[in-house]
């Protein structure tokens, strides 16, 4: 039985065609390998911070490839994602932030301002540059072995909805939920 | 994705229509045999035009009763086996609380069924509905049968099983499809089976250690032999039957595999064809596992571990060496997609060493006890480690601590737990010291509260004496954890799982 998301991308895509590419960012295009390498080490970089397991991490980046890096690398970090929309209105994205109180929020240099209006600074702010500027050695055995204490019925993401009171409410959504979905799209939809 | 336990026999129907299914003491069926069949009591069951409904399956631990479970699943019900040898009342309590759409029986079983109140037009008997050999093509039964059993979901019951309640009102833990078909494709995976396994089947079908014995083979195609329960009370024959049917793998509850030590029946001459020996339910001690692993070596011996309300099991451990007599053999490790966790008396994790309660999260959960509330909130719990969002655990009553090297050791029931003398005693602990004992065969811990004395029970060749006993306990435990008082019996009484009788002995303290 499937467990974790993650699988359909390690006995899939890095399994069948790792050269071929996988996203087509705004400046740069990656193929399945190189967007599994800067995941991992960007599972690194988080596990480098601290050791932490099941925890929320925001993330609070503009729509790109960068975006999809850091989503897998902290799900190969065993924790799970949040990406904020960095178009919100400063109150909204306190009160989520607030609520969610994320473990680490990434983030690239341009953004910091905005995080800092809202009180967010600090040694929780992982930018997402740092992946391009040092050399972030990780073990993938290690990694892969650390997923096996992740349980299908754990967190994947936090999706923010609106709520009623002015506080959105961030929707729990697990690994099994996803999979449980992929797997009828896959299967109805005939994809290759 | 599966959805449904189901689709385990129809992909298996489908790659070995004749290959031998299940048998029992009058027949053998193969897969295609046990399906069709099963399909015609589906359609039975079909003509109430429900779904998600309990079905009691009212027979002996036989062929029958396996195509009974599988077609209560074609119908897009859940099964219920239960004890035929349940007292009246109980069974009474059951149904009482159970209130089932249908009772799947016999002919014969119709005065038993009368007796505890069940409605003529409720019961089916399956000779009824057997009769007519019409040969239908396995491809259109499953079409068919998709029909119903694509609209259960993951989350619906697969069965229902009836553990002992403390008030005497058995509750019936209610396992979901997902946990089963979670529970099996570990099992596949990490007990290496496939289908040319021959399953030698010791536990009631109303106990759930059979969950693995009839998935498995459903799963992977494997062969399964319903032992009688009558061969269970003389080992020799029983092993005669494994050795005759050539027998695989065998899943038993310890006291089976005690006897058969206790009895000397093995050498390595005996059983050439068993290469998986498992066991579950009790505490196995570890000199007789030694008898086990000198006589017939090179077998894979596996400790599993669970309640009924996490789906059969939780932790398993491979043993890899030999375990001295005074040594507690582990319960192991977590079972892929089970997270385990050993909370103290402050609901905090316990650090290594520190004994706490074994807590389980994850799909295995059963969805509760049936039409129970107040017991189903008691257990089954949110994670207190965690208050951010719904993440429910099972509370399983059991004392655990992890070992340096990081194996669970399993150490008694909470409710075990005594205070004497000041002193918080773990009965447990005064059993697996007795065991070490060359003489002792099984014993057991009782605390008689009227009396403030710990009381023991044990099983041997012959009376020992008191002074013998003492000699050798405090040589392991303290002075304020030795029985008070020894009983012997040539034999203690067992329980319809196949388990020491506890509660029969408690009743004789009082």
């Amino acid at each position: 039985m499937q467990i974790n998301v993650l699988e359909y991308f390690e006995q899939g895509a890095l399994k069948h065609c790792p050269s071929k590419v996988a996203i087509i960012g705004s400046d740069k295009i990656y193929t399945f390998r190189e967007l599994e390498t800067y995941a991992k080490k960007f599972a690194a970089l988080i596990l480098q911070r601290k050791d932490i397991i099941n925890q929320p991490i925001a993330v609070f980046l503009p729509k790109n490839a960068n975006t999809i890096i850091a989503d897998l690398g902290i799900l190969y970090s065993g924790n799970f994602y949040n990406n904020l929309d960095v178009k919100s209105p400063s109150q909204r994205l306190k009160n989520i932030i607030d609520n969610i109180n994320p473990a680490f929020i990434i983030t690239t240099s341009q953004l910091l301002e905005a995080l800092k209006k809202i009180g967010f600074e600090g040694d929780r702010i992982i930018l997402i540059d740092e992946l391009y500027e040092v050399e972030i050695p990780y073990n993938n055995e290690m990694i892969l072995k650390r997923l096996d204490s992740v349980i299908d019925t754990d967190p994947v993401c936090l999706i923010n909805t609106s709520g009623s009171t002015g506080i959105p409410k961030g929707v729990v959504m697990h690994h099994r939920s996803v999979i449980d979905f992929i797997d009828w799209v896959n299967n109805e939809l005939g994809w290759n | 994705m599966k959805n449904s336990v189901i689709n385990f026999l129809y992909d298996t129907v489908r790659k070995y229509p004749d290959k031998t299914c299940a048998v029992d003491e009058g027949e053998s069926l193969t897969f295609k045999q046990l399906f069709l069949r099963a399909y015609r009591l589906s359609e039975a069951l079909k003509l109430s035009n429900k779904i998600n409904q309990p079905i009691v399956v009212y027979l002996p631990k036989n062929a029958m009763a396996i195509v009974s479970f599988a077609g209560v699943l074609m119908s897009g019900n859940f099964y219920v086996p239960i004890d035929l040898k349940s007292p009246q009342k109980r069974l009474q309590n059951i149904i009482e609380h159970l209130c089932p759409l249908r009772v799947v029986s016999l002919r014969r079983y119709r005065e038993d069924l009368k007796e505890l109140l069940i409605q003529e037009d409720k019961i089916i008997s399956l000779e009824d509905i057997l009769s007519c050999n019409d040969d239908y093509s396995i491809e259109k039964v499953i079409e068919n049968s998709r029909k119903i059993t694509n609209r259960i979901i993951d989350m619906d019951p697969c069965y229902v099983i009836h553990t002992s309640g403390s008030t005497g009102v058995p509750k019936g833990a209610v396992i979901s499809h997902r946990g089963v078909i979670d529970y099996i494709e570990w099992a596949i995976q990490t007990l290496k089976v496939n289908e040319n396994e021959i399953i030698g089947n010791q536990s009631p079908l109303f106990f759930d250690n059979s969950t693995l014995d009839i998935y498995l083979c459903w799963a992977t195609g494997s062969e399964l032999h319903l032992i009688s329960e009558g061969l269970f009370i003389f080992p020799i024959k029983l092993i005669e039957y494994l050795e005759k049917y050539k027998i695989s793998f065998i899943f038993f509850v310890p006291s089976v595999l005690v006897n058969i030590a206790k009895m000397k029946l093995l050498s390595p001459m005996r059983l050439p064809k068993l290469k998986k020996v498992i066991f579950a339910g009790e505490v196995m001690p570890t000199k007789h596992l030694t008898y086990w692993q000198e006589n017939l070596p090179d077998r894979l011996y596996i400790n599993l571990y669970g309640p009924t309300e996490i789906t059969v099991d939780c932790t398993y451990f491979i043993v890899d060496r030999k375990y001295e007599p005074y040594e507690n053999l582990p319960i192991g490790f977590p079972c892929n997609n089970s997270d385990i966790l050993i909370l103290n008396e402050k609901n905090l994790p316990a650090e290594a060493g520190e004994q706490g309660e074994l807590c389980v999260r994850g799909s295995s959960l059963a969805l509760g006890y049936w039409n129970d509330d107040a017991k189903t909130e008691q257990v089954f719990t949110q994670n207190p480690l965690q208050k951010n969002y719904f993440d429910r655990i099972y509370r399983t009553g059991d004392i655990v601590y992890k070992n340096e090297r990081g194996e669970i050791i399993f150490v008694g029931r909470k409710d075990s737990q005594i205070k004497h003398m000041g002193y918080r005693i773990e009965l447990g602990e005064i059993e697996s010291a007795i065991m070490a004992l060359h003489k002792v065969d099984k014993c057991c811990v009782l605390y008689n509260e009227q009396k403030q004395e710990i009381t023991a029970f044990y099983e041997a060749k012959e009376e020992i004496a008191i002074s013998e006993f003492n000699r050798n306990l405090v040589k392991l435990l303290p002075k304020y954890m030795l029985p008070r008082k020894f009983y012997y019996l040539e034999k203690l009484p067992i329980n319809p799982n196949g388990k020491i009788d506890r509660k029969v002995l408690q009743d004789k303290l009082s």
